[in-house]
């Protein structure tokens, strides 16, 4: 188990690596360059070698990397050049954020999915399992800020139930200790925060938990449907097993080994939906401001971010690897 | 096998079934038995419907809009909110810009379906020799190759998009190859592990005990017997591309000539007047879903079809 | 949206039911509302400001960018102000000042008994802290980018320490002649410079803040970071409203400054809410969330008004233009820019894109300048006309690459992708092929058009600063500017004239025969004085739009 762990981490050296060799070489072939960035309309050619001199710019190419790696090993990536702040705040600040959305998010995908997907798959072939295959499709073939659009409108400005904007009342003012405004809530014994922070996360994660909930829907319906036509739960069938028995202990159990999987994959996919949700809900986090970052070329900003996300990347997949192990005895994790 | 193969999942879309490529089953076709499945299948035939009047719709589009696209004549019907409805001269109204929407929704299609074909194209082309060259010659080049792929799989693919649309500057091409650079990584991990599967099965060590050479194996038969998943795949990537290049779209990178209906940026373009004119979202919302709908049950009742774990 | 509350909590546990009941178990009997000090009785009047994004710092001598602005001038004053709603300057925390006459010395006579939100008093030793320290600023905060109006108004700093800093400077010293005398020296006399002074990066700070707060720029890697705690942490202006928080993407708070020397504000607080999509900001002024936002867009007027929400305009100071890259052979072609200019339906595009305040400009300055030509008839649209000139023009590659700027929306220009449409199907029209350029605003169309010149069609446009004619077509047509690519001697030689002219009614005359020779050279088609649409809720009174978008928000009051 130990080795395992050991392993996987030594694995993240070569893709960090590889990743901040390809992050280096790709901000040097954008038109324009740091110094474009950093002077906007206002530069001259003058004031452009001046600040590349400034910046080591100048300096060949291998040197300039071995410094990036060196400073990025500090965790020290610069400054924005959106809000000229230190990247590792913004980091701090933003995570927490999209990580509060995309858990939200999970939870919506996992609560409602698993139950319609194994409801799917135990009424396979009728009209339930069609609705429920075709509705969660249709999850993902909306455009995902064109859905929170019409969540926001029908939600937010017709019915007025939720706000539209934000992650808590402005005029609250509340405490934020670790920046999970929830937890902050919890934390600092003001529920009424917390409370605030939910009402403020239902709809960008009702938005985002579009496509995993399709994707978690199906696995969990395939997966079912497998599980259901092994000999053991027939076995358990004839034995006489109450249905609730087989269900959660043979059924479940085992259909979950892949649903689990998926759920680690999810990651990628709701930091990619982020990037829309956050727009539309004005959600201080992660995805639009990497995405705003790239336009600008806030480069300090997208080689931190990436090489963090990539680390979380890692990490997840392997805590979900681990999980799988525990699940299932016959996958050993050596 | 490492667990990490287990599922060829891709961020962005639809998983294929988990189990697929851990059980090492025997090799399969496109037999007639599926094709009979899946034409009983409704969600198959709705699908295949939506698919035929999307492409028909691309390809006739100069004879079914009564309008060029780009014709801006009703340009001073229009006031700042104020956008004449359906009519019997213009089905869907008239634009901001006074021009006729159900003709630029007809020739939409194109650009969308053009998108979709030429990025799953770019992206599936790059992941199948990228996926054959670890699956068949496996050891360090197999481990290089899937780190690189890693690699590509860890940054979030809308992300990758942005950033190789970035890179690129704003040009169709350069949407189509973003949308194109996500996918390889998905192709690639699912070719590899489908072929890795293979590899094990009864027929491979029975043709290798024949003495049969090891290319020839890998080419002969574990190739085409492991395009099924592909096929599948390539399927729900054409609609996923439908929907990412509106999600570029809304994040201000797409095809540079605005005046070129695109459903993306029409849906993007119309968010600007939701308020006073929802429907103009609604339909180039309504496309992009339908389309993409017909991919995916498509490529959802193939893969039911093609596996024998659904079979009752 | 009060009334639903109740409803409203409901659908949202059973939405979120598994979040719900591990966060918020205990919290179902609550009924104190969603904020702690927004209760519904006795409620303090909170006016929220939706932006577009967070200001960079509120280190006032540091920006140029209008969210920054915006927040600055709520906090902190000038020597001189602008009366509210005009461009005219009135005394601000000068009550009067004299120019010598050879217009190198202005002495302020200031304003007494005011005192910094830190408790410092204002003096004149604290109005020349803060000039000597814009004059002394030293490698990076000489950057373009972040002393950006220092350096228009006064010139260079004592040390160049950049290749780009400007190499001499305006500014001579500033002289504490008594404690409430400050006394500017010059070294060279500017007919602008007392409008400059208006512009909030020449605000007076606190010069223990200053210190205490720090005002470092550091290099950081690739970047420059305001490391400076002064503008983030310290912020002490004398204005009516004084900073309390700022949490980043979230909300800054400013409050009722109580020791205000002038009219009590009315409001308790004003909260600056970044909301980056202009569909969001609308949907959250329609759910009550904002108060007002700016760059509301002109199809959503009725929407506005319709919810009880007011759209109010900011008087027309700007212009919006075709240009041309005069050095491409094309548009050497006299005929060719005739073309273009009656190919353009300019009247449509307004009534159909743009608010009703909206007029069709001929001159690259608004009809409010005084040096505007009002003998200018303007360009006819005429297709007929534009199709003939072309045929005259003996030109035969028509083709054309029309630059416009992708996501970003510009008083003049609320959305660039529907006036490049409009006009590239015009030209079209008339017979030209139109190869349509898209960037980003920052940094690459301006770098592309203004720096590179890159551009052949393109669109821009200015709003102006302050209000001199030189700040409109100076800008454009006194020196060879990359983007329009022509030298004329007749334009430059009437704007150099008449910036260097002293008499007012001499100056007035040369700028209109200069806007005169500009409209018959044609180095572009000047197509909108628009009118920027701010939306602001029906309970709000007294949003007094300016034409340079600097709104003082002590005016407002909230009712109810």
């Amino acid at each position: 188990m130990l080795r395992f762990i050991v392993r996987r981490l030594a694995l993240l050296v070569p893709i960090l690596l590889g990743l901040s060799v390809l992050l280096f070489a790709w901000v040097r072939a954008l038109p324009g360059g740091p110094a474009y960035a950093l002077l906007g309309e206002r530069a001259t050619p003058e004031a452009v070698a001046a600040i590349e001199s400034q910046l080591g710019l100048d300096r060949p190419l291998w040197e300039q990397y071995l410094q990036f790696l060196g400073r990025a090993v500090r965790l020290d990536f610069g400054a924005s050049l959106q809000t000229g702040q230190p990247v590792i705040e913004e980091m701090l600040r933003r995570f927490p954020a999209t990580i509060e959305l995309a858990l939200a998010a999970l939870l919506i995908a996992v609560c409602v999915g698993i139950p319609l997907g194994y409801l799917a798959a135990r009424r396979y072939g009728t009209w339930i399992d069609s609705l429920a295959v075709t509705g969660s499709l249709l999850g993902v073939t909306i455009p995902i800020f064109f859905l929170a659009y019409i969540l926001k409108y029908v939600f937010a400005v017709e019915l007025g139930w939720l706000p539209t904007a934000g992650r808590s009342d402005p005029r609250a003012r509340a405490d934020h200790p670790t920046g999970f405004y929830v937890l902050d809530g919890i934390i600092t014994g003001n529920l009424d925060a917390s409370w605030d922070a939910i009402q403020h996360l239902i709809l960008p994660a009702l938005a985002l938990s579009s496509i995993p909930l399709a994707v978690i829907v199906r696995i969990t319906r395939a997966s079912v449907l497998n599980v259901v036509n092994e000999d053991y739960v027939r076995t358990a069938e004839a034995k006489g097993l109450l249905p609730g028995t087989i269900t959660w202990r043979h059924v479940l159990k085992n259909a979950m080994l892949p649903v689990t999987t998926v759920i680690g994959l999810q990651l990628g996919v709701l930091l990619a939906g982020a990037v829309l949700t956050e727009t539309v809900f004005a959600f201080a986090g992660v995805g639009k401001f990497m995405a705003d970052g790239i336009v600008q070329r806030d480069f300090p900003t997208i080689q931190g971010f990436i090489l963090v996300i990539a680390v979380v990347y890692v990490v997840i997949n392997m805590i979900v690897d681990l999980v799988y192990g525990l699940l299932d005895p016959r996958v050993r994790v050596s | 096998m490492s667990v990490n193969e287990v599922v060829a999942g891709e961020p962005g879309g639809p998983a294929p079934a988990a189990t697929e490529s851990v059980s090492s089953r025997p090799p399969r076709s496109l037999g007639r038995e599926a094709v009979r499945r899946l034409f009983r299948n409704p969600m198959a035939i709705v699908g295949m419907v939506l698919i035929s009047l999307f492409v028909l719709v691309a390809i006739f589009a100069p004879l079914i809009a009564p309008y060029s696209p780009t014709d801006n004549s009703w340009l001073d019907q229009v006031r700042p909110g104020q956008y004449p409805g359906p009519s019997a001269e213009h089905w869907l109204g008239i634009d901001p810009l006074g021009r006729d929407v159900f003709s630029r929704i007809i020739y939409g299609a194109r650009q969308s379906l053009l998108i979709g074909v030429v990025s799953l194209a770019l992206g599936a082309t790059a992941g199948i020799a990228l996926g054959v060259l670890a699956g068949a010659f496996g050891g360090w080049v197999d481990t290089v190759v899937m780190r690189f792929v890693d690699i590509m799989l860890s940054v979030p693919g809308l992300l990758f998009a942005i950033a190789v649309a970035a890179m690129l500057g704003q040009s169709l091409t350069s949407v189509m190859i973003a949308i194109a650079v996500v996918n390889v990584p998905i192709f690639a991990r699912l070719l590899r592990g489908e072929m890795l599967g293979q590899r094990g099965a009864d027929y491979v060590l029975a043709a290798r005990s024949l003495g049969i050479s090891r290319s020839a194996i890998v080419f002969r038969h574990v190739l085409p017997n492991s395009f099924t998943p592909v096929l599948v795949q390539g399927t729900l990537t054409l609609a996923l591309a439908i929907v990412e290049a509106a999600g570029l779209a809304f994040l201000g990178l797409s095809g540079s000539d605005p005046s070129a209906p695109e459903w993306g940026r029409m849906l993007t373009d119309a968010q600007e007047t939701l308020t006073s004119a929802p429907m103009l979202a609604v339909y180039p919302g309504l496309a992009i879903v339908l389309a993409a709908l017909g991919f995916t049950l498509v490529g959802e009742s193939l893969r039911e079809a093609l596996d024998p774990k659904f079979r009752r | 949206m009060r009334v639903h509350r109740k409803a409203g909590r409901l659908v949202a546990l059973t939405a979120a039911a598994g979040l719900l009941v591990a966060a918020c178990g205990g919290d179902d009997a609550g009924d104190s509302g969603d904020s702690g000090t927004g209760n519904d009785s006795g409620d303090p009047k909170t006016f929220i400001f939706g932006s577009s994004e967070d200001p960079k710092t509120l280190d006032a001598a540091y920006v140029s960018d209008g969210e920054s602005l915006r927040v600055i001038y709520q906090v902190y004053e000038t020597l001189v102000a602008l009366e509210p709603g005009t461009t005219e300057v009135v005394p601000g925390l000068a009550e009067e000042w004299e120019i010598s006459d050879d217009g190198l010395t202005y002495t302020f006579h200031l304003r007494e008994g005011v005192t910094f939100h830190d408790g410092e008093p204002f003096n004149a030793e604290a109005v020349c802290f803060n000039f000597d320290r814009w004059y002394n600023f030293t490698g990076p905060q000489q950057s373009g980018d972040v002393s950006y109006y220092w350096q228009t108004v006064f010139g260079g700093f004592a040390t160049a320490d950049l290749e780009s800093s400007p190499a001499t400077s305006r500014y001579g010293s500033c002289e504490a002649t008594d404690e409430f005398t400050a006394t500017l020296n010059l070294t060279e006399p500017s007919s602008a410079l007392l409008a400059g002074l208006v512009l909030p990066p020449f605000s007076i700070a606190s010069p223990t803040a200053i210190e205490e707060g720090g005002t470092d720029i550091e290099q950081a890697g690739d970047s420059l970071s305001y490391t400076g705690g002064f503008g983030s942490e310290v912020v002490a202006g004398t204005g009516p409203f004084k900073f309390v928080s700022w949490e980043r993407g979230e909300s800054l708070t400013l409050e009722r400054n109580d020791d205000y020397w002038g009219d009590a504000p009315a409001l308790d607080e004003i909260i600056f809410r970044p909301i980056p999509d202009a569909t969001a900001r609308l949907q959250a002024l329609q759910a009550g969330e904002i108060d007002a936002y700016e760059g509301v867009n002109a199809a959503d007027i009725g929407a506005i008004e319709s919810n009880g929400d007011q759209v109010v305009e900011r008087p027309a100071f700007n212009v919006g233009y075709v240009g041309f890259n005069n050095k491409l052979p094309i548009f050497q072609n006299e005929k060719i820019r005739q073309a273009i200019a009656h190919a353009l339906n300019r009247q449509g595009l307004l009534d159909a894109a743009y608010p009703e305040g909206a007029v069709v400009a001929n001159q690259f300055l608004p009809p409010e300048q005084w040096g505007y030509n009002d003998g200018i008839e303007g360009y006819e649209y005429d297709p007929e006309l534009a199709k003939q000139l072309i045929a005259d023009s003996g030109e035969t590659n028509l083709t054309l690459e029309f630059w416009y700027p992708a996501d970003v929306s510009r008083p003049y220009m609320p959305d660039p992708q529907a006036v490049y449409e409009s006009f590239a199907a015009d030209l079209q029209a008339v017979g030209f092929t139109i190869v349509p350029k898209t960037v980003p605003w920052t940094p690459d169309y301006l770098q592309n058009i203004q720096g590179d010149g890159l551009g052949q069609l393109f669109l821009l446009g200015w709003t102006g600063d302050y209000a001199d004619p030189d700040n409109f077509v100076g800008t454009f047509f006194r020196q060879d500017r990359p983007e329009f690519g022509f030298s004329d001697p007749t334009i430059q030689g009437l704007l150099n004239e008449a910036l260097a002219e002293t008499d007012q009614a001499a100056r007035e005359a040369l700028y209109q025969e200069a806007n005169q020779a500009i409209y018959d050279y044609i180095p572009g088609v000047p197509f909108v004085h628009n009118q920027p649409l701010l939306a602001v809720a029906g309970r709000v009174t007294g949003y007094t739009p300016s034409p340079v978008s600097l709104e003082d928000f002590d005016l407002i009051d909230i009712e109810g």
